[in-house]
């Protein structure tokens, strides 16, 4: 029953944080200077042809009028088409929405495979050499830049040593190299946060108990603190994917990817109204709908809040 | 004490901690020994070392900041500080056991009661899954909760139900010894009359032998068949527990005695013992209690006292042990 | 000696929002009434969770009640404005269980002595003057004033809690557990220090406590609290000799050592078995049962059916039980 309450709360509080994004993009995208329908006919056409394309776009008439029309539309899911194209942005969003997810997704995956580890080790091990490779490492990860670092692995992978191909997504290699680039940097947050964590619940008491029963100590740590560790580790994560899905865009850039993200920029280069609206407002609700799934993954692992 | 009839026997153990660049001496030589189906209580305030002692028996003592400067822990026979770290370990939860007092602190949050019971059948005793959780079951019951405990997790139970369920576990390899560490002091007055008895019957049972560790004197006598007073790290007292109660030796028992409230005292003054605890860092030769002593006079503060046996293994540290003067 | 205090029908509900926006009232004081006498020494005994602190804390509208009259000195609590409440507070002070956590780490001892008066806006001499006053009287050196409390022990901490509660000059102070995070050896320092000052200075003290030892030592009137509500009440010696509710005899025969030991003689407690225990907490959830009845060997059908309320046995002892016959 309070699952269910809990559920429809946070949709709401979904719903709600979708439209005050949208109109905080609407506002501010026709705030700042630029004309689409400049862009579209060109700098050097005529007045008259220039105002006819605003007439045919709907950016003549004022400003609450095209707000009120914009709300009409989102309400419905239909976020318009492509000022520039005439495609319907939706269909535009959802067919290269894949690639960007799957490059959050890997990026996330091969972030918490080093990271994790690492940082469990570091724990264990504090002060050892491990940890102070740990270390060296997350402070190189937070200091590089993802799009530098994948810049200098295209650098020396695909040129250098031409392993990796430069640019397009057709085969699983292309996703490597900017998986590692997304991923390294954090990477780097996770470890810290798994290391603090795991030192956290090893001087908790229950550890002292674990002793106690006689338990190894490849029990003790990998059993009896691991679980507790990982727990916070859940929510880190789904915060680190909503930083992944913004780095996506960049990195696409970098490699020449067809995903949410360049479309995203060349539609803000164009301004593109429409284009921008909608991905904005719907990575805004990709976003919470992550953090919402997170929140109940958390519910679910600890037995604390499951059971009450 | 001798050391083979004994099950545990401490023997001038001496134990030192050290902060940065002090050193302080937390166990003066401390010497204790508990009887098979006996419960021995371990009286002491806090900084007096009783928390020290029954984590170096287990030999959970952090080592550094910790340093066992010398003495003998005899258990069965052995001397448990000659034991190699896996030798050790392969005693604890299976020899001896131990029960601590926070229990919602000390059991992990994670797991159900079931399955932090299950896994020391199978480490230990070698058990299969099947069996192991039967067993658990009947250990369950046996410390008087319901079955279905097992699958419950720690914070679902109440504070008396966590203690009961961390005497299940302690108990559940068949362990010849029992330290219980302030086992009732988190727990209400009604409750821990409860798990005394609970103590009480596991250890006839099974001919334990408990060392039950408290700050109340009261609540040891309740239980203990013998009681040892600790005091600044070195026992100071230890008898038969009537004997105790009926023939203070020690000024400190006897101040401890007459300073607990309770109605017959209505109307009358507490006694007092003036200062406090004394810092590890800063006892000097003599006898640790000198300084807040109504008795003491001048040898006092140059030598230690060393132990007098009276009647009944009625043991004291004191030159003026049984010196009756006016509270 | 009139009363200084007199509560009627104090209870206090905590209300607790669900996940979903649900509202649950948990009762944490239940109608509690209690007259405390001038100058006298009233004990309130308790287990966890019984409701004693939060009552402390409502009677001194620190945590205000939900309902019910507080009466301090003939003046109603409830009906002074926030301004004059505030003039009220340093009639009445508080002295709090963890000494660790009572004073604030930042301020020195000369600090955390002179804050109350600060605020009554008492000229800085007199302050000094008090402050040397005070905390001879709680027996610690000069010498600490400007010191930090990570310097001081436990105990030295609890004194010079008392020392700030007695700094502007109190007429009643609330005692909450003071004791119970101390040795036993300076507990005794502490109660003989805090004995002299109520002599001295004729004050009046709420003694909150779940040490019946303690209470009955310090106290000269009792009150038992069991989830929320008064089971019992009585003068120290009547409830040491005739303790009458099932459940102040069960906390008497819980004493260690045996209430030989509080002068009390022998009491048959019987225990329930878990079944019967399980089955009348299913009845209780109707809620209008005794509180006890799950636990209390005495309970019967009367008593699954309604609350029972306090009745007098005998001159200024009442109690809360169905199954004993009072006296009118």
């Amino acid at each position: 029953m309070d699952l269910i309450r809990f559920i429809t709360r946070r949709f709401l509080r979904l719903i709600l944080t979708a439209f005050i994004i949208a109109t905080i993009v609407f506002f501010v995208i026709r705030v700042i200077p630029g004309d689409p329908a400049l862009v579209i006919a060109g700098i050097d056409a005529n007045p008259a042809d220039v105002q006819a394309i605003r007439v045919r776009l709907g950016t003549d008439r004022p400003l609450l009028v095209q707000y009120g029309d914009f709300l009409w539309h989102i309400a419905r899911l239909d976020f318009g088409n492509s000022m520039i194209s005439g495609e319907p942005v939706l269909k535009l969003i959802l067919e290269r929405f894949p690639l960007t997810l799957k490059l959050a997704i890997f990026g996330i995956a091969f972030s918490i495979v080093i990271a994790v580890p690492l940082g469990v080790l570091s724990a264990v091990k504090r002060w050892s050499a491990w940890d102070y490779f740990g270390l060296v490492l997350s402070q190189l990860g937070m200091a590089i830049p993802s799009f530098w670092f994948g810049i200098i692995l295209l650098l020396i992978f695909a040129i250098k040593i031409p392993i990796f191909p430069l640019f397009g997504s057709e085969t699983f290699a292309h996703y490597i190299l900017p998986i590692v680039s997304l991923g390294f940097g954090r990477a780097a947050i996770i470890l810290r946060h798994t290391r603090a964590s795991m030192v956290e619940e090893l001087s908790k008491e229950y550890i002292i108990t674990a002793r106690a029963k006689g338990l190894t100590e490849r029990m003790v740590k990998y059993k009896h603190a691991l679980k507790n560790a990982l727990l916070p580790i859940i929510t880190v994560t789904s915060i680190e994917l909503g930083y992944m899905l913004g780095g996506a865009i960049i990195i696409e850039q970098v490699f020449s990817m067809p995903g949410l993200g360049r479309l995203f920029l060349s539609g803000i280069y164009q301004r593109d109204f429409p284009i921008i609206q909608g991905g904005v407002v719907f990575v805004a609700i990709l976003f919470s709908s992550i953090n919402f799934i997170a929140d109940i993954l958390y519910s679910i692992a600890n037995p604390k809040i499951r059971l009450n | 004490m001798d050391r083979m009839v004994s099950l545990v026997s401490i023997e001038d153990l001496r134990v030192a901690f050290s902060f940065g660049n002090k050193e302080a001496t937390v166990l003066r030589g401390m010497n204790l020994s508990v009887l098979k189906n006996e419960i021995h209580g371990l009286v002491g305030e806090s900084g007096s070392g009783k928390t020290v002692t029954s984590t170096c028996i287990m030999r959970l003592l952090p080592i550094p900041p910790a340093k066992i400067l010398s003495g003998h822990i005899y258990f069965d026979g052995k001397d448990l500080l000659s034991l190699s770290g896996e030798q050790m370990r392969t005693y604890r939860g299976r020899r001896i056991a131990m029960i601590f007092q926070e229990p919602a602190k000390y059991l992990n949050p994670a797991f159900k009661i079931g399955e932090q019971i299950i896994e020391m059948l199978m480490l230990h005793m070698k058990m299969h899954k099947q069996s192991a959780c039967k067993r658990a079951i009947e250990l369950l019951k046996l410390v008087g909760l319901d079955e279905k405990v097992i699958d419950k997790y720690p914070h679902e139970l109440s504070g008396g139900m966590k203690q009961r369920a961390m005497i299940a576990m302690a108990i559940s390899c068949d362990p010849d010894f029992l330290i219980a560490d302030e086992p009732t002091t988190a727990l209400d007055v009604t409750l821990q009359i409860q798990i005394l008895a609970l103590l009480k019957k596991l250890k006839d049972m099974k001919k334990l032998g408990v060392l039950f560790i408290s700050h109340d004197l009261h609540l040891v006598s309740e239980i203990a068949d013998r009681v040892s007073v600790i005091y600044a790290g070195r026992i100071v007292e230890s008898a038969v527990k009537e004997d105790l109660f009926k023939n203070p030796l020690h000024p400190y028992t006897r101040l401890l005695m007459h300073s607990i409230p309770d109605a017959k005292k209505k109307g009358s003054r507490l006694a007092t013992i003036p200062g406090q605890v004394p810092d590890a860092a800063e006892i000097g030769n003599g006898c640790a209690f000198a300084n807040r002593c109504p008795i003491a006079k001048e040898g006092c503060f140059a030598d230690i006292p060393g132990y007098v046996e009276y009647e009944n293994e009625h043991t004291v540290a004191c030159y003026y042990a049984g010196k009756i003067w006016e509270i | 000696m009139g009363n200084l205090i007199e509560t009627k029908d104090i209870t206090k509900i905590y209300r607790s929002r669900g996940l979903g926006g649900s509202k649950h009232g948990f009762k944490a004081v239940d109608c509690v009434s209690l007259t405390i006498r001038k100058q006298s020494i009233f004990g309130l005994v308790g287990e966890s969770g019984c409701g004693k602190t939060t009552f402390g804390r409502a009677l001194m509208y620190l945590d205000p009640p939900t309902s019910g009259s507080v009466v301090f000195d003939d003046v109603s609590l409830g009906s002074l404005k926030p301004k004059e409440l505030r003039r009220f507070r340093n009639r009445m002070q508080i002295v709090f269980q963890d000494p660790n956590s009572s004073l604030d780490p930042k301020m020195s001892i000369y600090d955390s002595l002179s804050e109350g008066m600060v605020n009554l806006k008492i000229p800085r001499e007199q302050r000094d003057r008090k402050v040397n006053n005070l905390i001879n009287l709680v027996g610690i050196s000069k010498t600490y004033l400007h010191r930090f409390p990570h310097e001081l022990s436990g105990g030295q901490k609890q004194r010079i809690g008392i020392a700030r509660a007695l700094s502007v000059d109190p007429d009643f102070l609330v005692l909450d557990e003071p004791t119970s995070n101390l040795d036993v050896s300076i507990q005794a320092q502490i109660i003989n220090l805090l004995l002299d000052l109520k002599n001295e200075f004729g004050l009046t003290y709420l003694f909150i406590s779940h040490d019946l030892n303690l209470v009955s030592y310090m106290c000269d009137e009792i009150a038992v609290m069991f989830k929320g509500r008064i089971v019992e009440k009585a003068k120290t010696e009547q409830l040491i000799s005739k303790p009458s509710h099932p459940y102040t005899q069960r906390l008497l025969s819980s004493i260690p050592g045996g209430p030989q030991r509080i002068g009390v003689s022998c009491l048959n407690i019987e225990d329930l078995d878990e079944k019967t225990i399980k089955e009348r907490q299913e009845h209780e959830k109707s809620r209008s049962a005794c509180l006890y009845y799950s636990q209390c060997p005495m309970g019967d059908a009367e008593c699954s059916l309604s609350a029972p309320s306090l009745r007098e046995l005998s001159g200024g002892h009442v109690v809360s039980c169905h199954k004993i016959r009072t006296g009118k």
